[in-house]
C-alpha cells in the first residue's frame, strides 16, 4: 500500500504544474529566505525552490503588508553574505524596526542573465507580488540562448516545462531567447523533462537531508561561521583589449531583447508596481575599461539606454551603477558588507517612495 | 561508481536482450565480447594490457601445475600476480616509506593501476592455490577462463568469485525465467536505492559534520555511524546491482553481505561483512599462515593488516585492519574465559554485546576514512568534551 501511495505522490510531484502557492515545502536555503544556497546547489527546478521559499509560506505581520519581490543575480542575492546581512535583509530589518508594512522577498539567483530572471519573475507571479524590484547590470544582457554558461543552461533545462509554457505565451521583449530554447528542445526524447525533474527531485532530497544535518550542527555549534562557496577577490590586473574582445563576442548584436516590455505587460495585467535598479558594479579601471567585464563607454551607453527605456514605460528607477567605491566590493560585482549597507539605504528610500504613493497596490 | 554511468545502462540495455536472443552456444562469446568491451571502456588499453598478461600467465600456470609442474611454477606465477598488484597499488606507498626512513626525496610517479586489479589478483591467487594445493581441475577452456576473469557485473568491485562455483555455470548458459528476471530487476533496483537513497544521503551528512570547529563526542559518534552507513549501503548497493545483473544472465556470483551491523561479535561481523573478501583472507592468508593451529594471534593480526591494506595503500587502512585484528584477537583470547553473565542469552546482554561490537566497528570506520592524525584528534577532543 505504501508503495502505491509513494508512487502517487511522486507522480503528483513530477506532473505538478506551476507553483500555485497552496502547498509549501520545508525551508531549505537560509531558513527559506532565499531561492538558492550560497554554498551552491544542484537544484535549479523552480517549482520546489519557490515552495520552500518564504514567498510561499510566510504569513504577513500585518494585513496591509506589501509583498516586494526582488529579482536579480548573485550580487542581489547577497552572495557571499547571509541573507540578514544582504541589502535585502537589511531593508527588511529597517522596515520591521520602523513598523513599515512591507516585506522584501529575496528571489535573486546566481548568474547574470535576464531571461533567467524573467522565468523566475513569471513563476513567482503565483505568489502575488505587490512590487517587483528588478535589479539588473550590463552583464545580465548578454546573449546566452540556447546554450552559453553551463549553470545557466542547466537552469533552463531543469525548468524546460516552464520555459515551454512561457515561450508559448509569447512574452513581449523576450520572445527571441525563449523561442530559441523551445526550438532547441523540440527534438528531445519525450521522457527527458520528467527524467530531469526526477534527478532534480533526488538532488532536492539530498539537499533537504543536508539541511537537517546543518540544523543539528548549528544547534551544537551556534557560533559556526556562515557557510558559503569560496569567492576569489577581484583581480587588479587585466587585459582591457581582451575584455573588449570578449564583450563584443558575447554581446552578439546588442539589445534585441529586453525584460522591460514584459514587465510593462505584467504591470498592465496585474497592477504590480515596478522598480528597476541599475545595480552597482565595481569600478576597477584599466585603460578604457570600467572593470574586468566591459568598457566605461559600454557601461555608460547601457545606463543611458536603461534609464531611457525605464522612463518611457513609467517605471520607477534607481541608478546605483556607480554608487559604491571599488573598496566596497569583494570582486567585480559582489558588494562587501559595507556596500550592502549602502545599497540597502538607497533601496529602502526608493521603496518608501513607492509605498507612499497613494496608488500602491 | 561505474554502475551509475549512463553509458553503462545503455550498454546493459543492449547486451542483455541480445544475450537472451543468442543461440545457447553463442551466449558465452557474446558475454565475453560484452565484458571485454566493458573493460576496454572503463580501463582503456593501458588498463587492459596488464590484466591480459596476468590472465595469460595464470591460465598457463594453471595448466602447467595440473600437468605436474614443480612448486616453482606456482610460486613464480603467484609472485608475478601479487607483484603486479604491489607494483601498481603499493609502489608509491612503499617509496614514500623508504623516502621518509632514508630522509631522501625520491621522484616517483604512481603508475595508473588497471581497473579492479585488487579483485583480479585475488581471483588469480585463489585459482592458482586451488589448482596447486587442493588439486582442483584447472579451467581448460580459454573462453571460460576469460569469462571468469572479466565477467563484467563483478569486474569493478566484486564480489570476488570462486572458479569452482562460477565456471561450471558457463557450460550451461540459458536465459533466466520470468520470475528470475523479475527477481534480478528487483535486486538491481534495491541496489540502486541503497546507493542513491541511503549511501549518498549519508555522504551529504558526513560532509556537513566534517566541517566543525571541534570534534565533540556527538560529532564523532555521528561521523562514525554515518560513515558506517555510507560504506555499507554503497558497497551493498553495488553488490546487489552486480548480483542482479549476473542473474539476468542466469549466473550466480557470491553474496557479500548478510546484515553485518546486527552482529554481536567481531567474528560474527566478519562472517557477514564483505564475505567474499573475508572468506578469501581466511582461506588464502589466515589458514596458510597457520590459522588456529600455531601463532593464532599473530596470524589474525597479519591477515587483518593485509585485509586493511588491500582496501588502499595508506597507513589508515593498515591501522583499520590492525584495529579489527586486535578486536578479533581480544575476542579469541577471552573466549571460554568470559564470565557466565557475558554469555547470557537475555535480550539485554545480547544488546550489550551488539553495542560493543557495533561501537568497535564504527570506530574502525573513522580509521578507514580519515588520516590517523585526524582520528587521534577526534578521539582526544571527544574525550576532552566528555570531561568538560
Amino acid at each position: 500500500m505504501w508503495r502505491s501511495k509513494a508512487g502517487a505522490l511522486l507522480l503528483l510531484v513530477l506532473t505538478a504544474g506551476e507553483a500555485r502557492g497552496e502547498i509549501c515545502a520545508p525551508p531549505f536555503f537560509d531558513d527559506g529566505s532565499r531561492l538558492y544556497g550560497t554554498a551552491g546547489t544542484q537544484v535549479l527546478w523552480l517549482e520546489p525552490l519557490l515552495r520552500q521559499h518564504e514567498v510561499c509560506w510566510r504569513r504577513a505581520a500585518r494585513e496591509d503588508e506589501k509583498r516586494i519581490f526582488v529579482f536579480g543575480n548573485s550580487s542581489v542575492l547577497g552572495f557571499p553574505h547571509p541573507n540578514d546581512k544582504s541589502a535585502i535583509g537589511l531593508v527588511n530589518r529597517a522596515f520591521a524596526e520602523s513598523d513599515i508594512p512591507a516585506h522584501l522577498f529575496n528571489l535573486a539567483m546566481p548568474w547574470t542573465y535576464g531571461p533567467k530572471d524573467a522565468l523566475i519573475i513569471r513563476s513567482a507571479q503565483a505568489f502575488r507580488p505587490d512590487v517587483i524590484v528588478y535589479s539588473v547590470t550590463l552583464d545580465d544582457s548578454y546573449h546566452q540562448a540556447p546554450a552559453g554558461f553551463a549553470p545557466v543552461d542547466a537552469f533552463f533545462l531543469a525548468n524546460s516545462g516552464a520555459v515551454d509554457r512561457f515561450a508559448g505565451e509569447r512574452p513581449p521583449g523576450i520572445q527571441e531567447p525563449f523561442g530559441r530554447y523551445r526550438a532547441y528542445w523540440a527534438d528531445d526524447w519525450p521522457l527527458e523533462p520528467a527524467w530531469r525533474k526526477f534527478r532534480q527531485l533526488g538532488s532536492l532530497v539530498r539537499i533537504g537531508v543536508g539541511q537537517v544535518g546543518r540544523r543539528v550542527r548549528r544547534a551544537w555549534f551556534p557560533d559556526l561561521p556562515y557557510e558559503t562557496a569560496p569567492l576569489e577577490p577581484a583581480s587588479t590586473g587585466y587585459d582591457c583589449a581582451e575584455v573588449q574582445r570578449r564583450f563584443d563576442l558575447f554581446w552578439r548584436g546588442g539589445r534585441d531583447w529586453s525584460l522591460l516590455p514584459y514587465l510593462a505587460q505584467l504591470r498592465r495585467d496585474t497592477g504590480v508596481e515596478i522598480l528597476v535598479v541599475n545595480w552597482p558594479v565595481a569600478h576597477d579601471p584599466v585603460g578604457d575599461c570600467y572593470n574586468a567585464r566591459y568598457s566605461a563607454r559600454d557601461l555608460e551607453d547601457y545606463s543611458l539606454w536603461l534609464q531611457r527605456e525605464v522612463a518611457s514605460r513609467g517605471f520607477q528607477y534607481l541608478d546605483l551603477h556607480d554608487a559604491l567605491p571599488a573598496t566596497e566590493f569583494i570582486d567585480t560585482i559582489h558588494p562587501a558588507l559595507e556596500g550592502q549597507r549602502r545599497v540597502a539605504l538607497r533601496l529602502e528610500a526608493a521603496l518608501l517612495d513607492i509605498l507612499a504613493k497613494p496608488g500602491a497596490r | 561508481m561505474l554502475f551509475l554511468d549512463t553509458w553503462f545502462w545503455l550498454f546493459a540495455a543492449v547486451v542483455v536482450p541480445i544475450y537472451w536472443l543468442c543461440p545457447r552456444r553463442w551466449k558465452q562469446y557474446w558475454l565475453l565480447a560484452a565484458s571485454l568491451t566493458f573493460q576496454w571502456r572503463f580501463a582503456g588499453p593501458a588498463g587492459v594490457a596488464p590484466v591480459l598478461v596476468l590472465a595469460v600467465v595464470t591460465y598457463a600456470a594453471g595448466i602447467a601445475i595440473a600437468r605436474g609442474a614443480t612448486r616453482a611454477v606456482f610460486v613464480a606465477a603467484c609472485t608475478v600476480v601479487v607483484g603486479a598488484l604491489v607494483f601498481y597499488k603499493y609502489s608509491a606507498f612503499a617509496v614514500g616509506i623508504f623516502a621518509s626512513l632514508s630522509g631522501s626525496a625520491i621522484d616517483w610517479t604512481m603508475p595508473v593501476a588497471p581497473l579492479a586489479i585488487s579483485f583480479f589478483t585475488f581471483e588469480f591467487v585463489h585459482y592458482l592455490y586451488e589448482v596447486r594445493v587442493h588439486g582442483r581441475e584447472p579451467i581448460r577452456d580459454p573462453v571460460h577462463f576469460a569469462l571468469f576473469v572479466v565477467f563484467f557485473p563483478s569486474l569493478a568491485a566484486g564480489p570476488i568469485k570462486r572458479f569452482p562455483d562460477f565456471v561450471p555455470q558457463l557450460s550451461d548458459l540459458r536465459n533466466p525465467s520470468l520470475d528470475e528476471t523479475l527477481s534480478a530487476v528487483r535486486r538491481i533496483i534495491r541496489g540502486l536505492f541503497k546507493k542513491i537513497c541511503i549511501a549518498d544521503l549519508a555522504v551529504e551528512l558526513v560532509e556537513v559534520f566534517e566541517v566543525v570547529p571541534e570534534y565533540t563526542l556527538p560529532v564523532v559518534v555521528s561521523l562514525a555511524v554515518l560513515q558506517g552507513f555510507r560504506i555499507y549501503y554503497d558497497f551493498a548497493g553495488y553488490t546487489d546491482i552486480a548480483i542482479g545483473l549476473a542473474q539476468l544472465f542466469r549466473l550466480k556470483i557470491p553474496e557479500n553481505f548478510d546484515r553485518p551491523y546486527f552482529s554481536t561479535s567481531l567474528q560474527d561481523f566478519w562472517r557477514r561483512w564483505h564475505m567474499s573478501l573475508s572468506s578469501w583472507i581466511r582461506d588464502y592468508i589466515y589458514i596458510p599462515l597457520g590459522g588456529n593451529r600455531t601463532h593464532r594471534i599473530a596470524n589474525l593480526l597479519a591477515a587483518m593488516v593485509i585485509c586493511g591494506l588491500w582496501h588502499g595503500a595508506a597507513w589508515n587502512f593498515a591501522a583499520w585492519g590492525l584495529f579489527h585484528g586486535l578486536g578479533l584477537a581480544l575476542e579469541a583470547g577471552v573466549r571460554g574465559r568470559r564470565p557466565a553473565w557475558f554469555e547470557a542469552d537475555g535480550a539485554g546482554w545480547t544488546f550489550a554485546r551488539w553495542l560493543v561490537c557495533y561501537g568497535w566497528v564504527s570506530y574502525g570506520w573513522l580509521l578507514f576514512f580519515y588520516p590517523l592524525g585526524t582520528v587521534a584528534k577526534m578521539t582526544v577532543q571527544a574525550v576532552e568534551w566528555c570531561w568538560k
